[in-house]
């Protein structure tokens, strides 16, 4: 016997930084000062619980990757063209800053866009680019892509971004999991849900328009049609005032119009709601009576419902359902979408908000196509957007409406920087191409919008190459263009001790001693049971929309199916979800080999008598099309989606598709009331099948 | 304008179901009921008396039943005043007491079910029991 084993590898505490609502506690093997091994969850933060997805246990598979950007790079070829040379980071972040002041000379701050987004959560990577805008007054970026939708639509009744403690859903006797894939995109749901059916015997319902793994594990699934959960939740209440499930005692107490809204549901009949979502009348009774009937009923509100022109009437009327019923009044009970409001940051020194120019324009995120093709709905009379630096987001490949996104970044007179783990396809049209760290490789600051906790990921090891945090770039393009501002003389350490501080938690040393702070309130709170967070403490059946947005106008009264959505016509025959796949993260973790491995490529799933009619076969070429453009995937026959629905997992890279065009080509970038976003599962098509010749022949009748 | 128009109704072998659902919900609350089970017409399909419930419950329950299925609403939401003149009207077939229940498919009425022997929201609890055991009906 030899006198020692192998050497386990030290395992260091750490935070996963995606965008994703579990922000995980993670325990990361480190193999040496360069090298990471597996990554863990850590079992002992009770959300976390031990539980991580599989693409962030293979975590090494990405920060070790051979494709990381190790270098500067600066364009030597056409844009778009991939030909690069590499360059020192000196002359890489002169040519940057040299860029934006000639932008600035030229055409006035405001021709400057800095553009980021959630490849990374962590406060000071992710949000100091603000600070570098707001001192020196650069155009404004509106965030609409993810949570524009969701979030007023939730607020709208209870006035406030919060709701049950998510692992209370372990104590419920019955999940109603709404509109989000969690077994594919937040396990951690899951985990707390599964424990509630082992250990209570608690019923799990999966509301989605076609049944992915979450819906598998489901004992009752409503597939309906994308976009009618809002006529879905209607028909429910129906049922709950007519059978005695309604508790008007609780609702005489807690929420606006309740005889109101009981006058309105009484045309919205479960008939009525069937027909709107393509459910078996029987399905909605079914449901509306269990929930009705269990107390410890607890909503988990996903963000996949909401991504429709509907989408926040379609969230406001499915949190209504515990209002009617009074489910918040028990433990297990009432709703959750996320926790936004328990955290109270003070994000000046990391934002620089204290230098805010409120007269400086904001420009739409989601209409990147718009804003860089000069559309002066965007624009207003301000001037073009001539100079970019672009983090953590890769809006070549996520944006709506792909091909005015592409003639965008197209144009000669654009000089943008991107600052990327990868070279991304975004990457590809910059000028120059910063190589950044991962969250193993720099400090930072995560809150979870998914749980209650704070937490802080330290360096763990040396960046990959010549790789720089974010906000070295930051603070090094301040320097250079003459932006001043106390937070660009800070570390990233610093930063993150002074917002804890000025926020009122636990210092920087103590918080990461203690791995993360439970920031959660107590049940009376969360349960609203000391009132709804409107002056009244009422929830609100009749929001005031435009407390939520500036775009309201139109928006139904009370809980409703809304009929703005892009509905099925004799031209766009079928309705399009570009619901995530399971092994990708938006567009992170395409570029990892067991991700790719498994997702396989790019698809449609169809409905087996749809692709019949079509002459599409298995595996065969379907073209996806609308008046925004067309691409060209495989075809997967699946009978887990209703007839006129096409679901592609997504997202990825446009060049995985067989004609380089991804699934964005097809999204809208109209803005949504009443505050914009994205419509990702709003999207009426046509199809056609491409390898029958019947169907191509067929197809040439049908004009584009 | 057609002349006729077609009307969907309970079947036997559906009112036995209501009916024994609404035997069971009653057995569970420990209630002993009368319940009636009639067409949209409101023509009785199918009856019982449980051990233990009342004998003029035997009229009260048909009278509820034939109520819902005339109105198509639940029984007990008229104003107390014209609930009574509206019972002289019609001989005493029309009664307000809590307990009759439409049942509605696809926006029809297709019966009724009236239930007497308990309080009024015990006689309504166990005829939507009854609702509920019929394939792809709700409540009107």
């Amino acid at each position: 016997m030899p006198d020692t084993g192998p050497v386990k590898p030290e395992r260091h505490h750490s935070v996963c930084p995606h965008d994703c609502p579990s922000t995980c506690a993670l325990a990361v093997e480190r193999l040496d000062a360069r090298t990471i091994g597996r990554v863990y969850g850590d079992p002992d933060n009770a959300y976390t619980a031990g539980v991580i997805c599989a693409k962030v246990a293979r975590y090494a598979e990405r920060t070790h990757h051979p494709d990381r950007l190790k270098v500067p790079l600066r364009r030597s070829g056409p844009k778009g063209s991939g030909r690069f040379e590499a360059i020192s980071w000196e002359q890489a972040l002169d040519t940057v800053a040299e860029a934006c002041l000639r932008a600035e000379q030229k055409h006035g701050s405001q021709a400057v866009w800095p553009y980021f987004y959630a490849g990374t959560m962590g406060l000071v990577q992710r949000d100091g680019i603000n600070r570098l805008r707001h001192a020196k007054k650069y155009s404004g970026f509106f965030q609409t892509i993810c949570v524009n939708l969701a979030w007023p639509g939730f607020i709208a009744g209870t006035g406030a971004l919060r709701g049950s403690d998510p692992r209370e859903m372990a104590e419920s006797d019955l999940v109603v999991i709404w509109g989000t894939n969690a077994a594919a995109t937040q396990v951690n749901v899951m985990h707390h849900a599964t424990r509630a059916r082992k250990e209570r015997g608690a019923k799990i319902v999966v509301i989605d328009p076609y049944r992915n793994a979450t819906a598998e594990t489901a004992d009752l699934h409503l597939m309906l049609r994308p976009g009618t959960d809002g006529a879905l939740a209607c028909g429910v209440m129906h049922v709950l005032f007519k059978e005695g499930f309604a508790d008007r005692a609780y609702m005489a107490r807690y929420t606006d119009v309740p005889d109101e809204l009981e006058r309105h549901l009484e045309s919205r009949t479960p008939a009525w709601a069937a027909a709107i979502t393509g459910l078996p009348v029987q399905e909605i009774l079914d449901f509306a009576r269990l929930y009705g009937r269990t107390k410890r009923s607890f909503l988990r509100l996903g963000y996949g419902f909401t991504r429709s022109r509907n989408g926040a009437v379609n969230m406001h009327a499915a949190s209504c359902l515990a209002a009617v019923t009074g489910a918040w009044q028990h433990r297990g009970g009432g709703a959750f979408h996320n926790n936004g409001a328990i955290y109270h940051w003070n994000k000046t020194m990391i934002e620089g908000l204290d230098v805010v120019d409120p007269s400086i324009r904001l420009l739409d995120q989601s209409r990147v196509g718009a804003v860089l093709t000069g559309d002066r709905r965007d624009l207003g009379d301000g001037p073009p957007v001539t100079a970019m630096l672009i983090q953590n987001t890769n809006p070549m490949v996520v944006c709506p409406d792909q091909n005015v996104v592409r003639a965008g970044f197209s144009r000669e007179d654009l000089f943008t920087c991107v600052h990327e783990q990868f070279l991304t396809e975004t990457a590809l049209m910059a000028d120059i191409v910063l190589p950044a760290t991962t969250f193993l490789e720099h400090d930072d600051l995560y809150q979870g919008g998914g749980h209650q906790y704070i937490q802080i990921g330290r360096k763990l090891i040396e960046p990959v190459g010549e790789a720089r945090e974010n906000h070295y770039v930051i603070r090094e393009l301040a320097r250079r263009v003459g932006a001043s501002h106390p937070g660009f003389a800070m570390t990233a350490w610093e930063l993150i001790d002074w917002t804890l501080k000025a926020s009122g938690w636990p210092d920087a040393a103590t918080l990461a001693a203690g791995k993360w702070h439970d920031c959660q309130p107590d049940f009376e709170h969360t349960h609203y049971l000391n009132g709804f967070k409107h002056p009244d403490g009422k929830f609100r059946f009749a929001p005031n929309w435009s407390r939520v947005g500036k775009q309201a106008a139109g928006m139904p009264r009370l809980p409703d199916h809304w009929e703005v959505i892009e509905t099925a016509t004799d031209e766009h025959p079928f309705r399009l979800v570009t619901a995530p796949a399971r092994n990708y993260l938006n567009s992170s973790f395409t570029e990892t080999p067991t991700s790719i491995a498994r997702e396989a490529r790019p698809t449609v799933m169809i409905h087996p008598e749809d692709a019949g009619a079509l002459g599409i076969v298995e595996g065969g070429l379907a073209r996806l099309g609308n008046r925004r453009g067309s691409v060209l995937l495989h075809a997967r026959l699946f009978d887990g989606v209703q007839r006129g629905v096409i679901v592609s997992e997504s997202v990825w890279p446009n060049r995985a598709f067989i004609e380089g065009k991804g699934i964005n080509t097809l999204t809208g970038a109209d803005s949504p009331s009443p505050n914009g976003g994205a419509a990702f599962h709003d999207i009426a098509v046509w199809v056609r099948g491409e390898n029958a010749p019947a169907a191509r022949a067929a197809a040439e009748q049908i004009p584009a | 304008m057609s002349d006729t128009f077609s009307q969907r109704r309970l079947t036997l072998a559906g009112a036995l179901k209501a009916l024994n659902a609404c035997i069971a919900k009653a057995e569970a609350m420990k209630v002993p009921q009368c319940i009636a089970v009639t067409d949209d017409a409101g023509h009785l399909l199918a009856f019982a008396r449980m051990e233990g419930s009342k004998v003029l419950s035997i009229e009260s329950s048909t009278a509820k039943a034939r109520t819902a299925a005339s109105s198509r609403v639940q029984t007990g939401s008229i104003h107390a005043e014209v609930g009574v003149k509206l019972a002289i009207a019609t001989g005493g077939k029309l009664t307000n007491l809590k307990g009759g229940v439409p049942i509605v498919i696809d926006g029809q009425v297709v019966g009724a079910i009236g239930v007497g022997s308990g309080t009024g929201e015990q006689d309504r609890e166990v005829a939507l029991a009854g609702v509920a055991a019929v394939q792809g009906a709700y409540v009107g």
